[in-house]
């Protein structure tokens, strides 16, 4: 989270910082509650293929398309919120080796880094979903369109470039003030001290 | 220059402390750079294919099943009755995290399922009544190591539809081999407690053998759920997916019958289970991204023909094929690895006169040992998911490297005496 | 003398697995392009899930410029072009042999489909396939009459067949390969469609004790050859000619496999021997109330790809009746 205090104190790159992170935090709260959702409906899904087998003459082969599916909105609107609750494993232990004045720039080229790669997944699976778009992919039982599930994937890691970027100016922000970061340091937190 | 590259990428997210995630996906690209020309188109397929699969669909199932023990109180009502008989063996309740992954492992098809149901329903419980933190991971992540060994699995039936073996055969064969790997840990977990008490909490004075067990009639929800888990598979009512939310659904009209249900309690668990996933997508995605790198460069093929081709003598190949897996296992998941490896090195393993039903459980025993070495041990993963990163990925993998150890163990036993996988599938072979 | 001796090596998919007899047939017609340009054409055969991709990816794979050709199995292709897949169902022939009268047609309406303006590819030659005639249903109990099955839990590997059995009042579903054994083990399924040389390397023979011929498969897709119109124009010459005739030559050779059935007596004596029950085939008013369910599904499925899939349709159907079978 945040340090709202701040805000005040270091000006107009920190209270950027915050509103972008505020705002990820609710849309990335928003999407877990529809990947809770999903999870609901996939437990539903495998009840009911497992009970119409017996009490309905004719099954129903959707389920099988539609649970695997909403596997990959599970597995991917978790990611920002992951990512924000310092959730995802790190590996700092040299990092927390190095003098402060170089860990604040050492992180900010790690979201730098890390907001390269996602946009590199993004655009491969976004030309994925697009090219499915082009040739009006279906499934193979079902006939769900495809594109709409696959472009889950861009659409969510796109949400972790913003989560990542809120984390970048605030970290930006620590280090023009000559303050330690705190976004890799919170995660170092989570990892170093849990006693 | 690939070489510079990578050692750069790994540094850098030494480092910068970077996440896992984007260092194994990064790696993934400089190899797809290097190798392919630059080629990333093929990320996208392989992300979806990945992630768009059937036999993932369990996962969350199984997770939530845990979820729902743990905040419906159910989890501790159970291990509450199970401690004044466990309290009599050294390790305590650690002991039952042994024999629950090697019920589920009767289960569920993956050892990932395993460790996260297991870790979903122990963890916290254990934690709370203060056992070692470490233990408790490690015999949580490598007891879910059983769960593609113990059928069914989804790695034997991969293996054995792909390379013409009998399914039922391997089905056998992994039996003994997961039990006595099973016994391998209980034995260790009993020594780490006599060399240190401390692992296992004070859990009240040693109850009369009677009335402990008496006491732990009152686990009797564990029973229904098994039972309605592994009945409805056994009688043929659902496929082992399927089961999952049988056990989800028992578990709630288990609930209701304590009067521990709650709406919001469900909720909890459904966000608690999203939240699972919150640290392994990405994580997941890196390595899809890495394994389809490798694969595309040809170069587990390329390794196995130059083992192949060295004319060494049999107990030397199956060493360094062990050796190549233990390697890969690093960086690749069970089945992916199976799917790169396999074609090229059945018929290397099947031409010097190994048995494929022997080669199959040992293939599956090294390729377990693989998901928990870092830096891309699943289970690893799972373990700190479930503890919410109070364990990190340095102290996970120490914890599991006993266990570890005694799984290359037990690799060497059934490769000395082969007749550990074989015998049962023998007798019912009528053989 | 070849094209000023130029050296090309191509990458060519294979949408099934490294010992499926369809890859090694494909090996085959690489060793042979090999030894009649001096080596100096190489091809590599890669079975697509040994780099990390599905059949379904074939189509996508040629795009993506990661193979130079691949080897077409069209009904994988439905997601991506669901014309390829709007062809003679799995299982809707009564008589293998109607295969030949449906083969040439069903091969032009491919040709049409990739090198039409969506996929711009190069439809290069037939190319050499598994050959599979028989479709059996395979059972836990003796059965070899609709009847029979109408009590039984079914399974059907295509969407077609799905429906059919399900309109004909077989309760019938989809269940992956993968969990095939654990289910007709379990009592999950009573039964499915299967090909003997699948019941054979599935070990299906352990979990259920009999099979009956129940329809022919669909030999006569269109198994060709496909590449990049790139890679295709940068061929030489005579390097065009020879991947041709390799193909042709070695598609004719499976289709005298196909004629003789040797992999299939080859499986169904083993099944015999492993005490499995070959019954009598199910009776020609079943396999003709079969065929007619699943032309009604394939001409509903048609309907909803559009006009040209239905007038696809008709033309297989056509050169169906009309009877000749061509060579
Ligand atoms: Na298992
Ligand atoms: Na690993």
């Amino acid at each position: 989270m945040p340090d709202r205090r701040e805000a005040g104190e270091t000006g107009g790159l920190a209270r950027i910082a915050a509103l972008l992170e505020s705002a990820v935090t609710g849309l990335s709260w928003a999407m877990t509650a529809v990947a809770a959702l999903a999870v609901g409906l996939i437990v539903a899904i495998l009840l009911f293929s497992a009970v119409q087998r017996y009490v309905l003459a004719s099954p129903f082969p959707q389920t099988e398309e539609l649970a695997a599916f909403l596997f990959v909105v599970v597995a991917f609107f978790s990611i920002p919120l992951g990512f924000l609750k310092g959730r995802q494993i790190r590996i700092v232990a040299l990092w927390r080796k190095l003098p402060p004045a170089l860990q604040g720039w050492a992180a900010i080229l790690g979201h730098l880094l890390t907001i390269f790669v996602l946009v590199m997944i993004i655009q491969e699976t976004g030309a994925f979903a697009h090219l499915s778009y082009e040739f009006g992919s279906r499934s193979w039982n079902a006939d769900f369109l495809e594109w709409p599930w696959q472009a889950v994937i861009p659409g969510s890691l796109a949400v972790m470039v913003l989560a990542v970027a809120a984390r970048l100016l605030a970290d930006l922000g620590r280090v023009l003030a000559g303050r330690p970061v705190a976004a890799a340091e919170q995660a170092a937190r989570a990892q170093v001290e849990p006693e | 220059m690939l070489t510079a590259a990578i050692v750069a990428t790994i540094l850098l997210a030494l480092v910068t402390g970077n996440l896992l995630g984007t260092t194994i996906a990064g790696l993934g690209l400089v190899v797809l750079w290097f190798e392919m020309s630059g080629n990333f188109s093929v990320l996208g397929n392989a992300v979806w294919n990945v992630f768009n699969s059937f036999t993932f669909t369990a996962i969350p199932a199984f997770i939530l099943l845990g979820e729902v023990l743990g905040q419906t109180g159910l989890a501790r009502r159970i291990y509450g009755a199970l401690s004044p008989t466990f309290a009599r063996l050294p390790g305590k309740l650690l002991q039952t995290n042994i024999g629950t992954c090697t019920v589920f492992s009767a289960i569920s098809g993956s050892s990932t399922a395993t460790a996260a149901v297991v870790g979903s329903i122990a963890y916290n419980e254990l934690e709370r009544r203060g056992y070692d933190r470490r233990l408790l991971v490690g015999s949580i992540a490598a007891g879910g190591t059983l769960g593609i060994l113990i059928p069914p699995s989804i790695a034997l039936i991969v293996y054995g539809a792909w390379q013409d073996v009998s399914v039922g055969a391997l089905f056998m064969a992994g039996v003994l081999p997961g039990l006595m790997i099973a016994l391998f840990f209980m034995l260790y977990i009993a020594a780490a407690a006599k060399l240190r008490p401390a692992v296992a909490p004070d859990e009240g004075p040693v109850e009369p053998i009677g009335r402990a067990l008496l006491i732990s009639l009152q686990a009797w929800p564990f029973i229904i759920l098994v039972l309605a888990i592994l009945g409805t598979i056994f009688f043929g009512l659902a496929t082992p997916t399927e089961s999952a939310a049988i056990g989800v659904a028992t578990a709630l009209v288990l609930a209701l019958l304590y009067r521990e249900f709650s709406w919001i309690k469900l909720w909890r668990a459904l966000v608690n289970t999203v939240t699972t996933f919150s640290a392994l997508g990405f994580i997941i995605v890196g390595a899809v991204i890495l394994s389809q790198a490798v694969s595309l460069t040809g170069m587990p093929r390329e390794i196995i023909a130059l083992v192949a081709e060295a004319g060494l003598s049999p107990p030397i190949v199956i060493t360094l094929i062990y050796a190549m897996y233990l390697v890969l296992g690093c960086f690749f998941g069970p089945v992916e690895m199976l799917l790169i490896t396999l074609p090229f090195v059945f018929p290397v393993v099947t031409g010097l006169g190994f048995d494929p039903v022997w080669f199959g459980i040992a293939l599956v025993i090294v390729i377990e040992i693989g998901l928990l070495t870092p830096p891309l041990g699943i289970n690893l993963f799972v373990l700190i998911t479930v503890s919410e990163n109070r364990v990190t990925l340095g102290e996970a993998a120490i914890a599991c490297l006993p266990f570890w150890i005694l799984m290359l163990i037990a690799l060497f036993l059934i490769t000395v005496f082969p007749q550990i996988a074989l015998v049962l599938p023998q007798i019912a072979m009528g053989g | 003398a070849w094209s000023a001796d130029e050296e090309v090596s191509w990458k060519v998919g294979s949408p099934v697995g490294p010992n499926d007899p369809t890859t090694l047939n494909m090996q085959e017609v690489a060793e042979q392009v090999a030894a009649r340009t001096g080596g100096k054409f190489k091809i590599e055969i890669v079975p697509l899930e040994t780099i990390g991709f599905k059949n379904i990816d074939e189509l996508r794979v040629l795009k993506q410029g990661v193979l130079d050709a691949v080897y077409l199995v069209p009904y994988y292709l439905s997601r991506d072009e669901p014309l390829l897949a709007a062809m003679m169902p799995h299982g809707a022939l009564i008589d293998p042999n109607d295969n030949l009268k449906i083969k040439d047609v069903q091969y032009e309406i491919a040709k049409e489909i990739l090198e039409g303006d969506k996929w711009q590819l190069k439809m290069i030659a037939p190319a050499p396939f598994g050959a599979l005639s028989e479709i059996v249903a395979v059972t836990t109990t003796p059965v070899n009459s609709l009847e029979g099955l109408r009590k039984l839990k079914f399974r059907h590997f295509t969407k077609a067949g799905l429906q059919a059995f399900n309109e004909l009042g077989v309760s019938t579903q989809v269940i992956p390969s993968s969990e095939l054994y654990l289910a007709l083990q379990t009592g999950v399924l009573d039964g499915s469609v299967y090909g003997p040389t699948y019941l054979k390397s599935q070990s299906i023979h352990e979990v259920a004790c009999c099979y009956a011929y129940i329809g022919a498969f669909t030999a006569s897709y269109p198994f060709s050859l496909v590449s990049t119109q790139k890679a295709w124009e940068a061929l030489p010459a005579d390097y065009q000619k020879v991947l041709v005739e390799v193909n042709t030559e070695m598609n004719a050779k499976s289709w005298e496999g196909w004629a003789t059935g040797a992999d299939e007596k080859a499986a169904d004596a083993f099944l015999a021997e492993k005490g499995m029950q070959k019954l009598e085939p199910f009776p020609l008013a079943d396999r003709e109330a079969i065929q007619a369910a699943m032309f009604k599904v394939w001409a509903e499925e048609a309907e909803k790809i559009g006009p040209k899939a239905v007038e696809n349709m008709n033309r297989i159907i056509e050169a169906l009746k009309s009877g000749k079978s061509a060579s």
